[in-house]
């Protein structure tokens, strides 16, 4: 089974709040800003796509990316992990903001790809947070898809699939070819390559497109959005934060108990 | 019209009342009716409730449809909103909304927006506001095609208020799907208050170091009749289920206090307990992000801090 | 006696020897020595799967070494094992010489064993040492098999066998003596007092005529055991007496210290780090002959004494017998014969190498074999793995970290600089590493260290945001292509040479811009914040104000002290402050390490037990020191958390950069010169 995994590299999230900026006029952060890096849901999905590969569950599998010249490094990590293929579409990132235009690019690319029957994508891209354009994704292909997941088995010619429910994990069977949508989990860590496969997956071709290429003109583009971005802001952050001075633990539990209790924030415990 | 939707297992609950209220304020402001319906095992329950909270009409949606996964909401709701001509359907934004928004919005050939904390109304446009970028920024979005399809943050929207008046519970069939997604089984719930509606959370992040440090923060929570929260990397390295995870990706939480012991406060982190009324944070690191959201801070080991706190609990409990 | 007499004082030689016993020791001394060629051959065997090595170069300083340890000054560094084996080593060394006495006067024909020469050296020396010999081997015996230190083998056949015939060796040349003594009625007999003493109680034993039939006996025995253990040599850790100087000769005479050895990315073949022998240099493997299984190497061994799977002893033995087993097919290494939770816990520190006393080198293997790990498997412990994806993604090691390169400088009148282009008219160029800009509290070190240079007038300017890791890192958790990466582009931005003065306060990045990143063309002058501002001091251009004294004692870096050999420069800069400085009694050269090397300070090996820092915060308390004072970022952090584990209310224990007190001690806020 050939799988498909689709990946965005992003502004780097762990940049502390009050770094963050976002230039008024193209309403992002602006160039430069920090690092960016393939996604950390994305990773989740790379991860449990090789380790699907590796437990025979698939036998291929394809990343695909779609955003700016730059993001290539994204995939050169997909094929140093050993995907078999890698693909491209160029997009600079201000086309990527609407998750309904992203969905009709990636499609578009899917399409032309050798026939996949999985496709794992993460749950939201750590810039927007949409969480859209797996369920998107799947909706026009008219394939299933399940949300959330952090394991796969296979099951004859269905799919075992563990995910996070409202209320705890659950498990599901989802017939094939299917959509999934991965989550983070403490068994996904996105794996370190060795250096060899590092050092060949800087040699490995990867098929590029344009949008034009993919029959995704300006027009059409156009005629797929659903979602138009009026304004960013940065959020005026005011706080103010008490803080128990005290020396020892007995003195600051005493204070802080105290303090909860004029705050009216917990019963005072006789 | 606008259908506000729910699928709680104990009749109309909080997270219900959040949405009906959001619909029946933008119901207000639009000049558009409200439509409820209810999904879930108390699907009647709710929907009777729903007429006196400002709801013209109500449905509760029967069958089964947690087997099949989404497929049977998205279906159901998919046929009433088409039926109704609703303009937007409003729905939580729990791991549930998360599926059935965007593919509902795609059936109904409109468009989703996820996560939204707020709704206004400009010249007859809807701009919703959602956070990105982790929480540390706000987006304003416009959809570009009706129906909107708009799952609301928990918290973010205040409940409906009773308003008297009655609609009477019509009942529809959840449609049966094509079976190409099955329901096996699920692990057993976790016991105690969920998060999402505890009053106390204590939540443990990466200071905590280990699985046996979380036992500590049970016990603190038992003690203060709370729920025990952690942050992604705790769950990530394997100390906390995910159900307990708060968080951007995690659950929203707006509990009257939170506790947050040995954790940084990393923004997608601060974003899920930006509802909380008041944060005590217990931190070695005097700049930790978490004290900017704090309104008590203790600079202080949790090892050293917490077992003293139990301790002056304990004492006081009858 | 009278001089004429003496004149012709000696002994026959072979005396009561018969040709046929003649005959049977150059046969048997023929056989032994064949079998010990034999042994030779399957060590070199051995050492020739290794890789070229350069071993001719810094000739002066690798002869002064060798000679050094051969006269006994490694050995001597642990007084009781030093004491006993200089003894059997000076004895051996004199007994040998009497032979070749003999051999010379009887074999070749030069008659030197006569006269006072015969009476002091061959006589009366040669008893003697041969009786310190066997006290020697009392120690030796004693000390292994009735002090039981744990470092040693008590369990070991091999090692009571040696002892044994070497002391049966010596006790039998002393009964031959005696007998001859008596049986000769040896004129000169109290010039062998030991001699003497034996042939007056053999004397009583037996009458002359049974002696001399049992000294024949005794003299094959004596010769036998000899040739037993000359063929033994090679099979045993016996070899040592021929491996060990030559390995003393073979290491690296410095002076730079741990420098890891590059590998080059754009070979055909690339080696990525050890799991095989193949993979290691000749040297390496010839090294694992020279071990004398002392032990010295694990007691000094700061994992090991926290308890972890680590001792350096076994990494060296269990290579050597896996190798010696297997041949060129041993392996995995890497892994393998050595366990990963052995490699992982290692922190690089050098402690056993500085005591080893014959100069094996046991990090270099240790950081191959985490190269392979790393780099070829793939397999290093998660946090590692963090840390590796948090350095490769924004160039710094500090996963979490909320701050920028330059906010630690917020506020201060500190110039950063565009290009290293600018730097023409500085005094120095100020690196201020991840430490500093990352972690909160080492950010103190740098604002501490900033204020002391404005107060001397110091010119200096700083990189800041254009500073990457300095890999070390990467290349101490065997991640040798991520390290290439960052030592490059760091190059790149120092340029490559003719660069003014690099000022550093972290002994990692001291270690790197000095010694490690000259093979990727880098030369540099570096130095650290404790030689900086000790000469500072010396020219005048710190003024200090009195204070209130407290106990400190100083915590000597690995990365420092070991590697750089700066020890008294941060004492000397304490010891113009108001302080009363105590040593701890693992200090400079000895120093027991923080934890945090090898990569240790961003990552947890998996186990409970006593850490690293708890011991060593602990062996600070002990001294009555309410401050431990110490001259790198890490050791401060490492040494904090040590602190916060082990000590109390009653009993506290501040860390702090030297610098810190200084810049607390300054007299004066304006930048001024003396």
């Amino acid at each position: 089974m050939h799988a498909v995994v689709l990946l965005k590299q992003i502004l780097d999230w762990e940049l502390p709040p009050r770094k963050f900026r976002i230039d008024q006029e193209t309403k992002r952060p602006p160039d430069g800003l920090a690092p960016t890096l393939l996604g950390p849901f994305e990773q989740n999905a790379l991860e449990l796509a090789i380790q699907l590969k590796e437990g025979g569950v698939v036998d291929r599998v394809t990343a695909l990316l779609a955003g700016p010249q730059g993001a290539a490094d994204a995939l050169r990590k997909a094929l140093a992990v050993r995907c078999d293929d890698a693909a491209h579409i160029v997009v600079e990132a201000p086309e990527l903001h609407d998750p309904s235009q992203t969905a009709e690019l990636l499609l578009a690319a899917i399409r032309r790809l050798d026939a996949p029957e999985l496709v794992l994508a993460g749950r939201q891209a750590g810039d927007w947070d949409h969480g859209q354009v797996g369920h998107l994704v799947a909706e026009r292909l008219r394939w299933p898809v399940l949300g959330l997941v952090w394991q796969v088995e296979r099951n004859d010619g269905r799919l075992l699939a563990w995910r996070s429910g409202v209320s705890g994990s659950e498990q599901f069977a989802v017939r094939l070819p299917a959509v999934m949508t991965v989550t983070s989990h403490s068994s996904l860590r996105l794996r370190m390559g060795n250096v060899m496969d590092l050092m060949a997956a800087n040699r490995k071709p990867i098929t590029t497109w344009t949008p034009q290429e993919l029959g995704l003109g300006p027009e059409e583009l156009a005629a797929a959005g659903r979602l138009e971005l009026a304004d960013v802001w940065v959020p005026e952050v005011e706080r103010h934060c008490e803080l128990i001075e005290a020396e020892d633990p007995a003195e600051a539990v005493a204070a802080l108990l105290d303090r909860l209790g004029e705050l009216k924030l917990l019963e005072r415990l006789a | 019209m606008i259908v506000a939707a729910t699928w709680e297992s104990g009749g109309l609950g909080q997270a219900g009342r959040e949405v009906l209220g959001a619909a029946v304020r933008l119901g207000a402001t639009l000049g558009d009716d409200v439509a409820f319906a209810a999904l879930g095992t108390a699907a009647a329950d709710a929907a009777a409730e729903a007429g006196g909270y400002g709801a013209a009409r109500a449905f509760a949606l029967e069958g089964d449809y947690a087997a099949s996964g989404a497929e049977g909401a998205i279906a159901a709701l998919a046929e009433l909103a088409r039926e109704l001509g609703g303009r937007a359907v409003l729905l939580a934004a729990d791991e549930q909304g998360g599926e059935i928004g965007p593919r509902l919005a795609e059936r109904l050939s409109g468009t989703a927006v996820t996560h939204a904390t707020d709704v206004e109304v400009a010249d007859g446009r809807l701009l919703w506001t959602r956070p990105v970028f982790g929480g540390k920024a706000f987006a304003a979005v416009e959809a570009l095609v009706e129906p909107v399809v708009a799952t609301l943050r928990r918290g973010a929207f205040s409940s409906a208020e009773t308003m008297g008046g009655a609609a009477a519970v019509e009942t529809r069939q959840v449609p049966v799907t094509d079976g190409a997604v099955e329901f096996i089984g699920s692990e057993a719930p976790q016991t105690g208050v969920a998060l999402e509606d505890a009053a106390v959370i204590v939540a443990g992040g990466g200071g905590l170091g280990s699985r046996e440090a979380f036992a500590e923060l049970e016990e603190l929570a038992g003690l203060l009749g709370g729920a025990v929260g952690a942050s992604l990397v705790a769950v990530d390295s394997g100390w906390a289920a995910p159900e307990r995870q708060v968080g951007l990706t995690g659950k929203v939480v707006s509990p009257d206090l939170y506790f947050a012991i040995g954790i940084s406060g990393a923004s997608q982190h601060l974003a899920g307990i930006g509802g909380a009324k008041a944060v005590v944070a217990v931190n070695t690191d005097p700049d930790a992000p978490i004290f900017t959201a704090a309104r008590l801070g203790v600079v202080m080991d949790w090892k050293r801090f917490l077992p003293v706190l139990i301790d002056e609990l304990r004492r006081a409990a009858p | 006696m009278n001089d004429v007499l003496a004149a012709e004082a000696t002994r026959e030689v072979q005396w009561e020897v018969t040709t046929a016993m003649v005959v049977v020791m150059y046969a048997s001394m023929g056989i032994a020595l064949l079998v010990f060629a034999y042994g030779v051959w399957r060590l070199l065997r051995v050492w020739r799967l290794g890789r070229r090595a350069v071993v001719w170069d810094r000739f002066a300083a690798r002869l002064r070494r060798m000679l050094a340890a051969i006269a006994q000054a490694t050995v001597l560094r642990r007084r009781l094992p030093g004491f006993m084996h200089a003894l059997i080593f000076y004895g051996w060394w004199v007994l040998f010489a009497a032979t070749c006495v003999v051999f010379i006067d009887h074999d070749l024909g030069l008659r030197i064993m006569q006269g006072t020469f015969y009476l002091v050296f061959q006589s009366l020396i040669v008893d003697l040492f041969g009786a310190l010999v066997l006290l020697g081997l009392g120690i030796a015996f004693y000390r292994r098999y009735v002090l039981r230190p744990p470092q040693l083998e008590h369990r070991e056949p091999a090692d009571a066998l040696l002892l044994g015939s070497i002391f049966l060796i010596v006790l039998t040349g002393f009964g031959l003596e005696g007998i001859r003594i008596a049986a000769t009625d040896d004129l000169w007999a109290n010039w062998s007092p030991i001699g003497a003493v034996t042939s007056l109680s053999l004397g009583r034993l037996a009458n002359d005529a049974a002696l001399t039939r049992a000294y024949s006996w005794l003299w094959l025995t004596h010769m036998l055991l000899w040739h037993v253990l000359l063929a033994a040599l090679p099979f045993t850790k016996f070899i040592h007496v021929f491996t060990s100087p030559l390995n003393v000769f073979f290491s690296d005479p410095g002076p730079a210290r741990g420098v890891v050895e590059p590998t080059d990315f754009t070979a055909e073949d690339v080696r990525l780090g050890i799991n095989a022998p193949a993979d290691m240099t000749w040297r390496q493997l010839f090294s694992l002959d020279a071990c004398t299984e002392c032990g010295r190497c694990e007691t000094a061994c700061p994992a090991y004494a926290a308890g972890k799977p680590l001792s350096p002893k076994r990494v060296i033995l269990d290579l050597r017998d896996g190798i010696r087993a297997a041949g060129a097919n041993a392996g995995p290494l890497a892994g393998g014969v050595i366990a990963p939770e052995a490699l992982w816990a290692c922190t690089t520190c050098r402690a056993c190498e500085e005591v080893c006393p014959v100069a094996i080198e046991h990090v270099p293997l240790i950081v191959g074999m985490r190269q392979n790990l790393a780099m070829e498997q793939a397999s290093v412990p998660a946090r590692v793995g963090e840390m590796m994806a948090n350095l490769e993604a924004r160039e710094h090691p500090f996963r979490g970290a909320s701050s920028g390169r330059t906010d630690w400088m917020e506020g201060l009148p500190v110039q950063e600089l565009d290009s290293i282009e600018e730097a023409g008219d500085l005094d120095v160029v100020y690196w201020i590493g991840c430490a500093a800009a990352f972690d909160e509290r080492a950010q103190q070190i740098a604002r501490a260290l900033v204020s002391v240079l404005l107060h001397a007038g110091v010119r200096f300017a700083v990189l800041a945001s254009k500073e990457r890791c300095n890999g070390d890192p990467a290349r101490r958790t065997g991640n040798e292509y991520h390290y290439d990466m960052l030592a490059r582009s760091n190059v790149q931005t120092l340029g490559g040479a003719g660069v003014t003065r690099i000022l550093t306060h972290c002994p990692h990045c001291l270690q790197q811009l000095r010694h490690e990143y000259r093979a990727f063309g880098g030369h540099y002058e570096v130095v650290h914040h404790s030689e900086f501002v000790s000469s500072l001091i010396e020219q005048g251009r710190v003024r200090l104000a009195p204070g209130a004294r407290e106990r400190v004692t100083f915590h000597d870096p690995c990365y420092l002290g070991r590697y750089n050999d700066v020890f008294d420069a941060p004492r000397r800069v304490l010891d113009v402050l108001p302080v009363e400085r105590v040593e701890m009694p693992r200090s400079r050269r000895e120093s027991f390490c923080c934890g945090a090397g090898g990569g240790h300070a961003f990552y947890e090996d998996d186990d409970d037990g006593e850490k690293i820092n708890g011991i060593r915060a602990r062996e600070a308390v002990a001294t009555g020191a309410t401050t431990v004072v110490t001259g790198c970022p890490f050791c401060l952090t490492m040494l904090e958390s040590g602190a916060r584990a082990v000590t109390t209310e009653q009993q506290p224990l501040r860390v702090r950069d030297f610098v810190e007190l200084v810049a607390d001690a300054l007299d004066g806020e304006e930048p001024g010169h003396a």
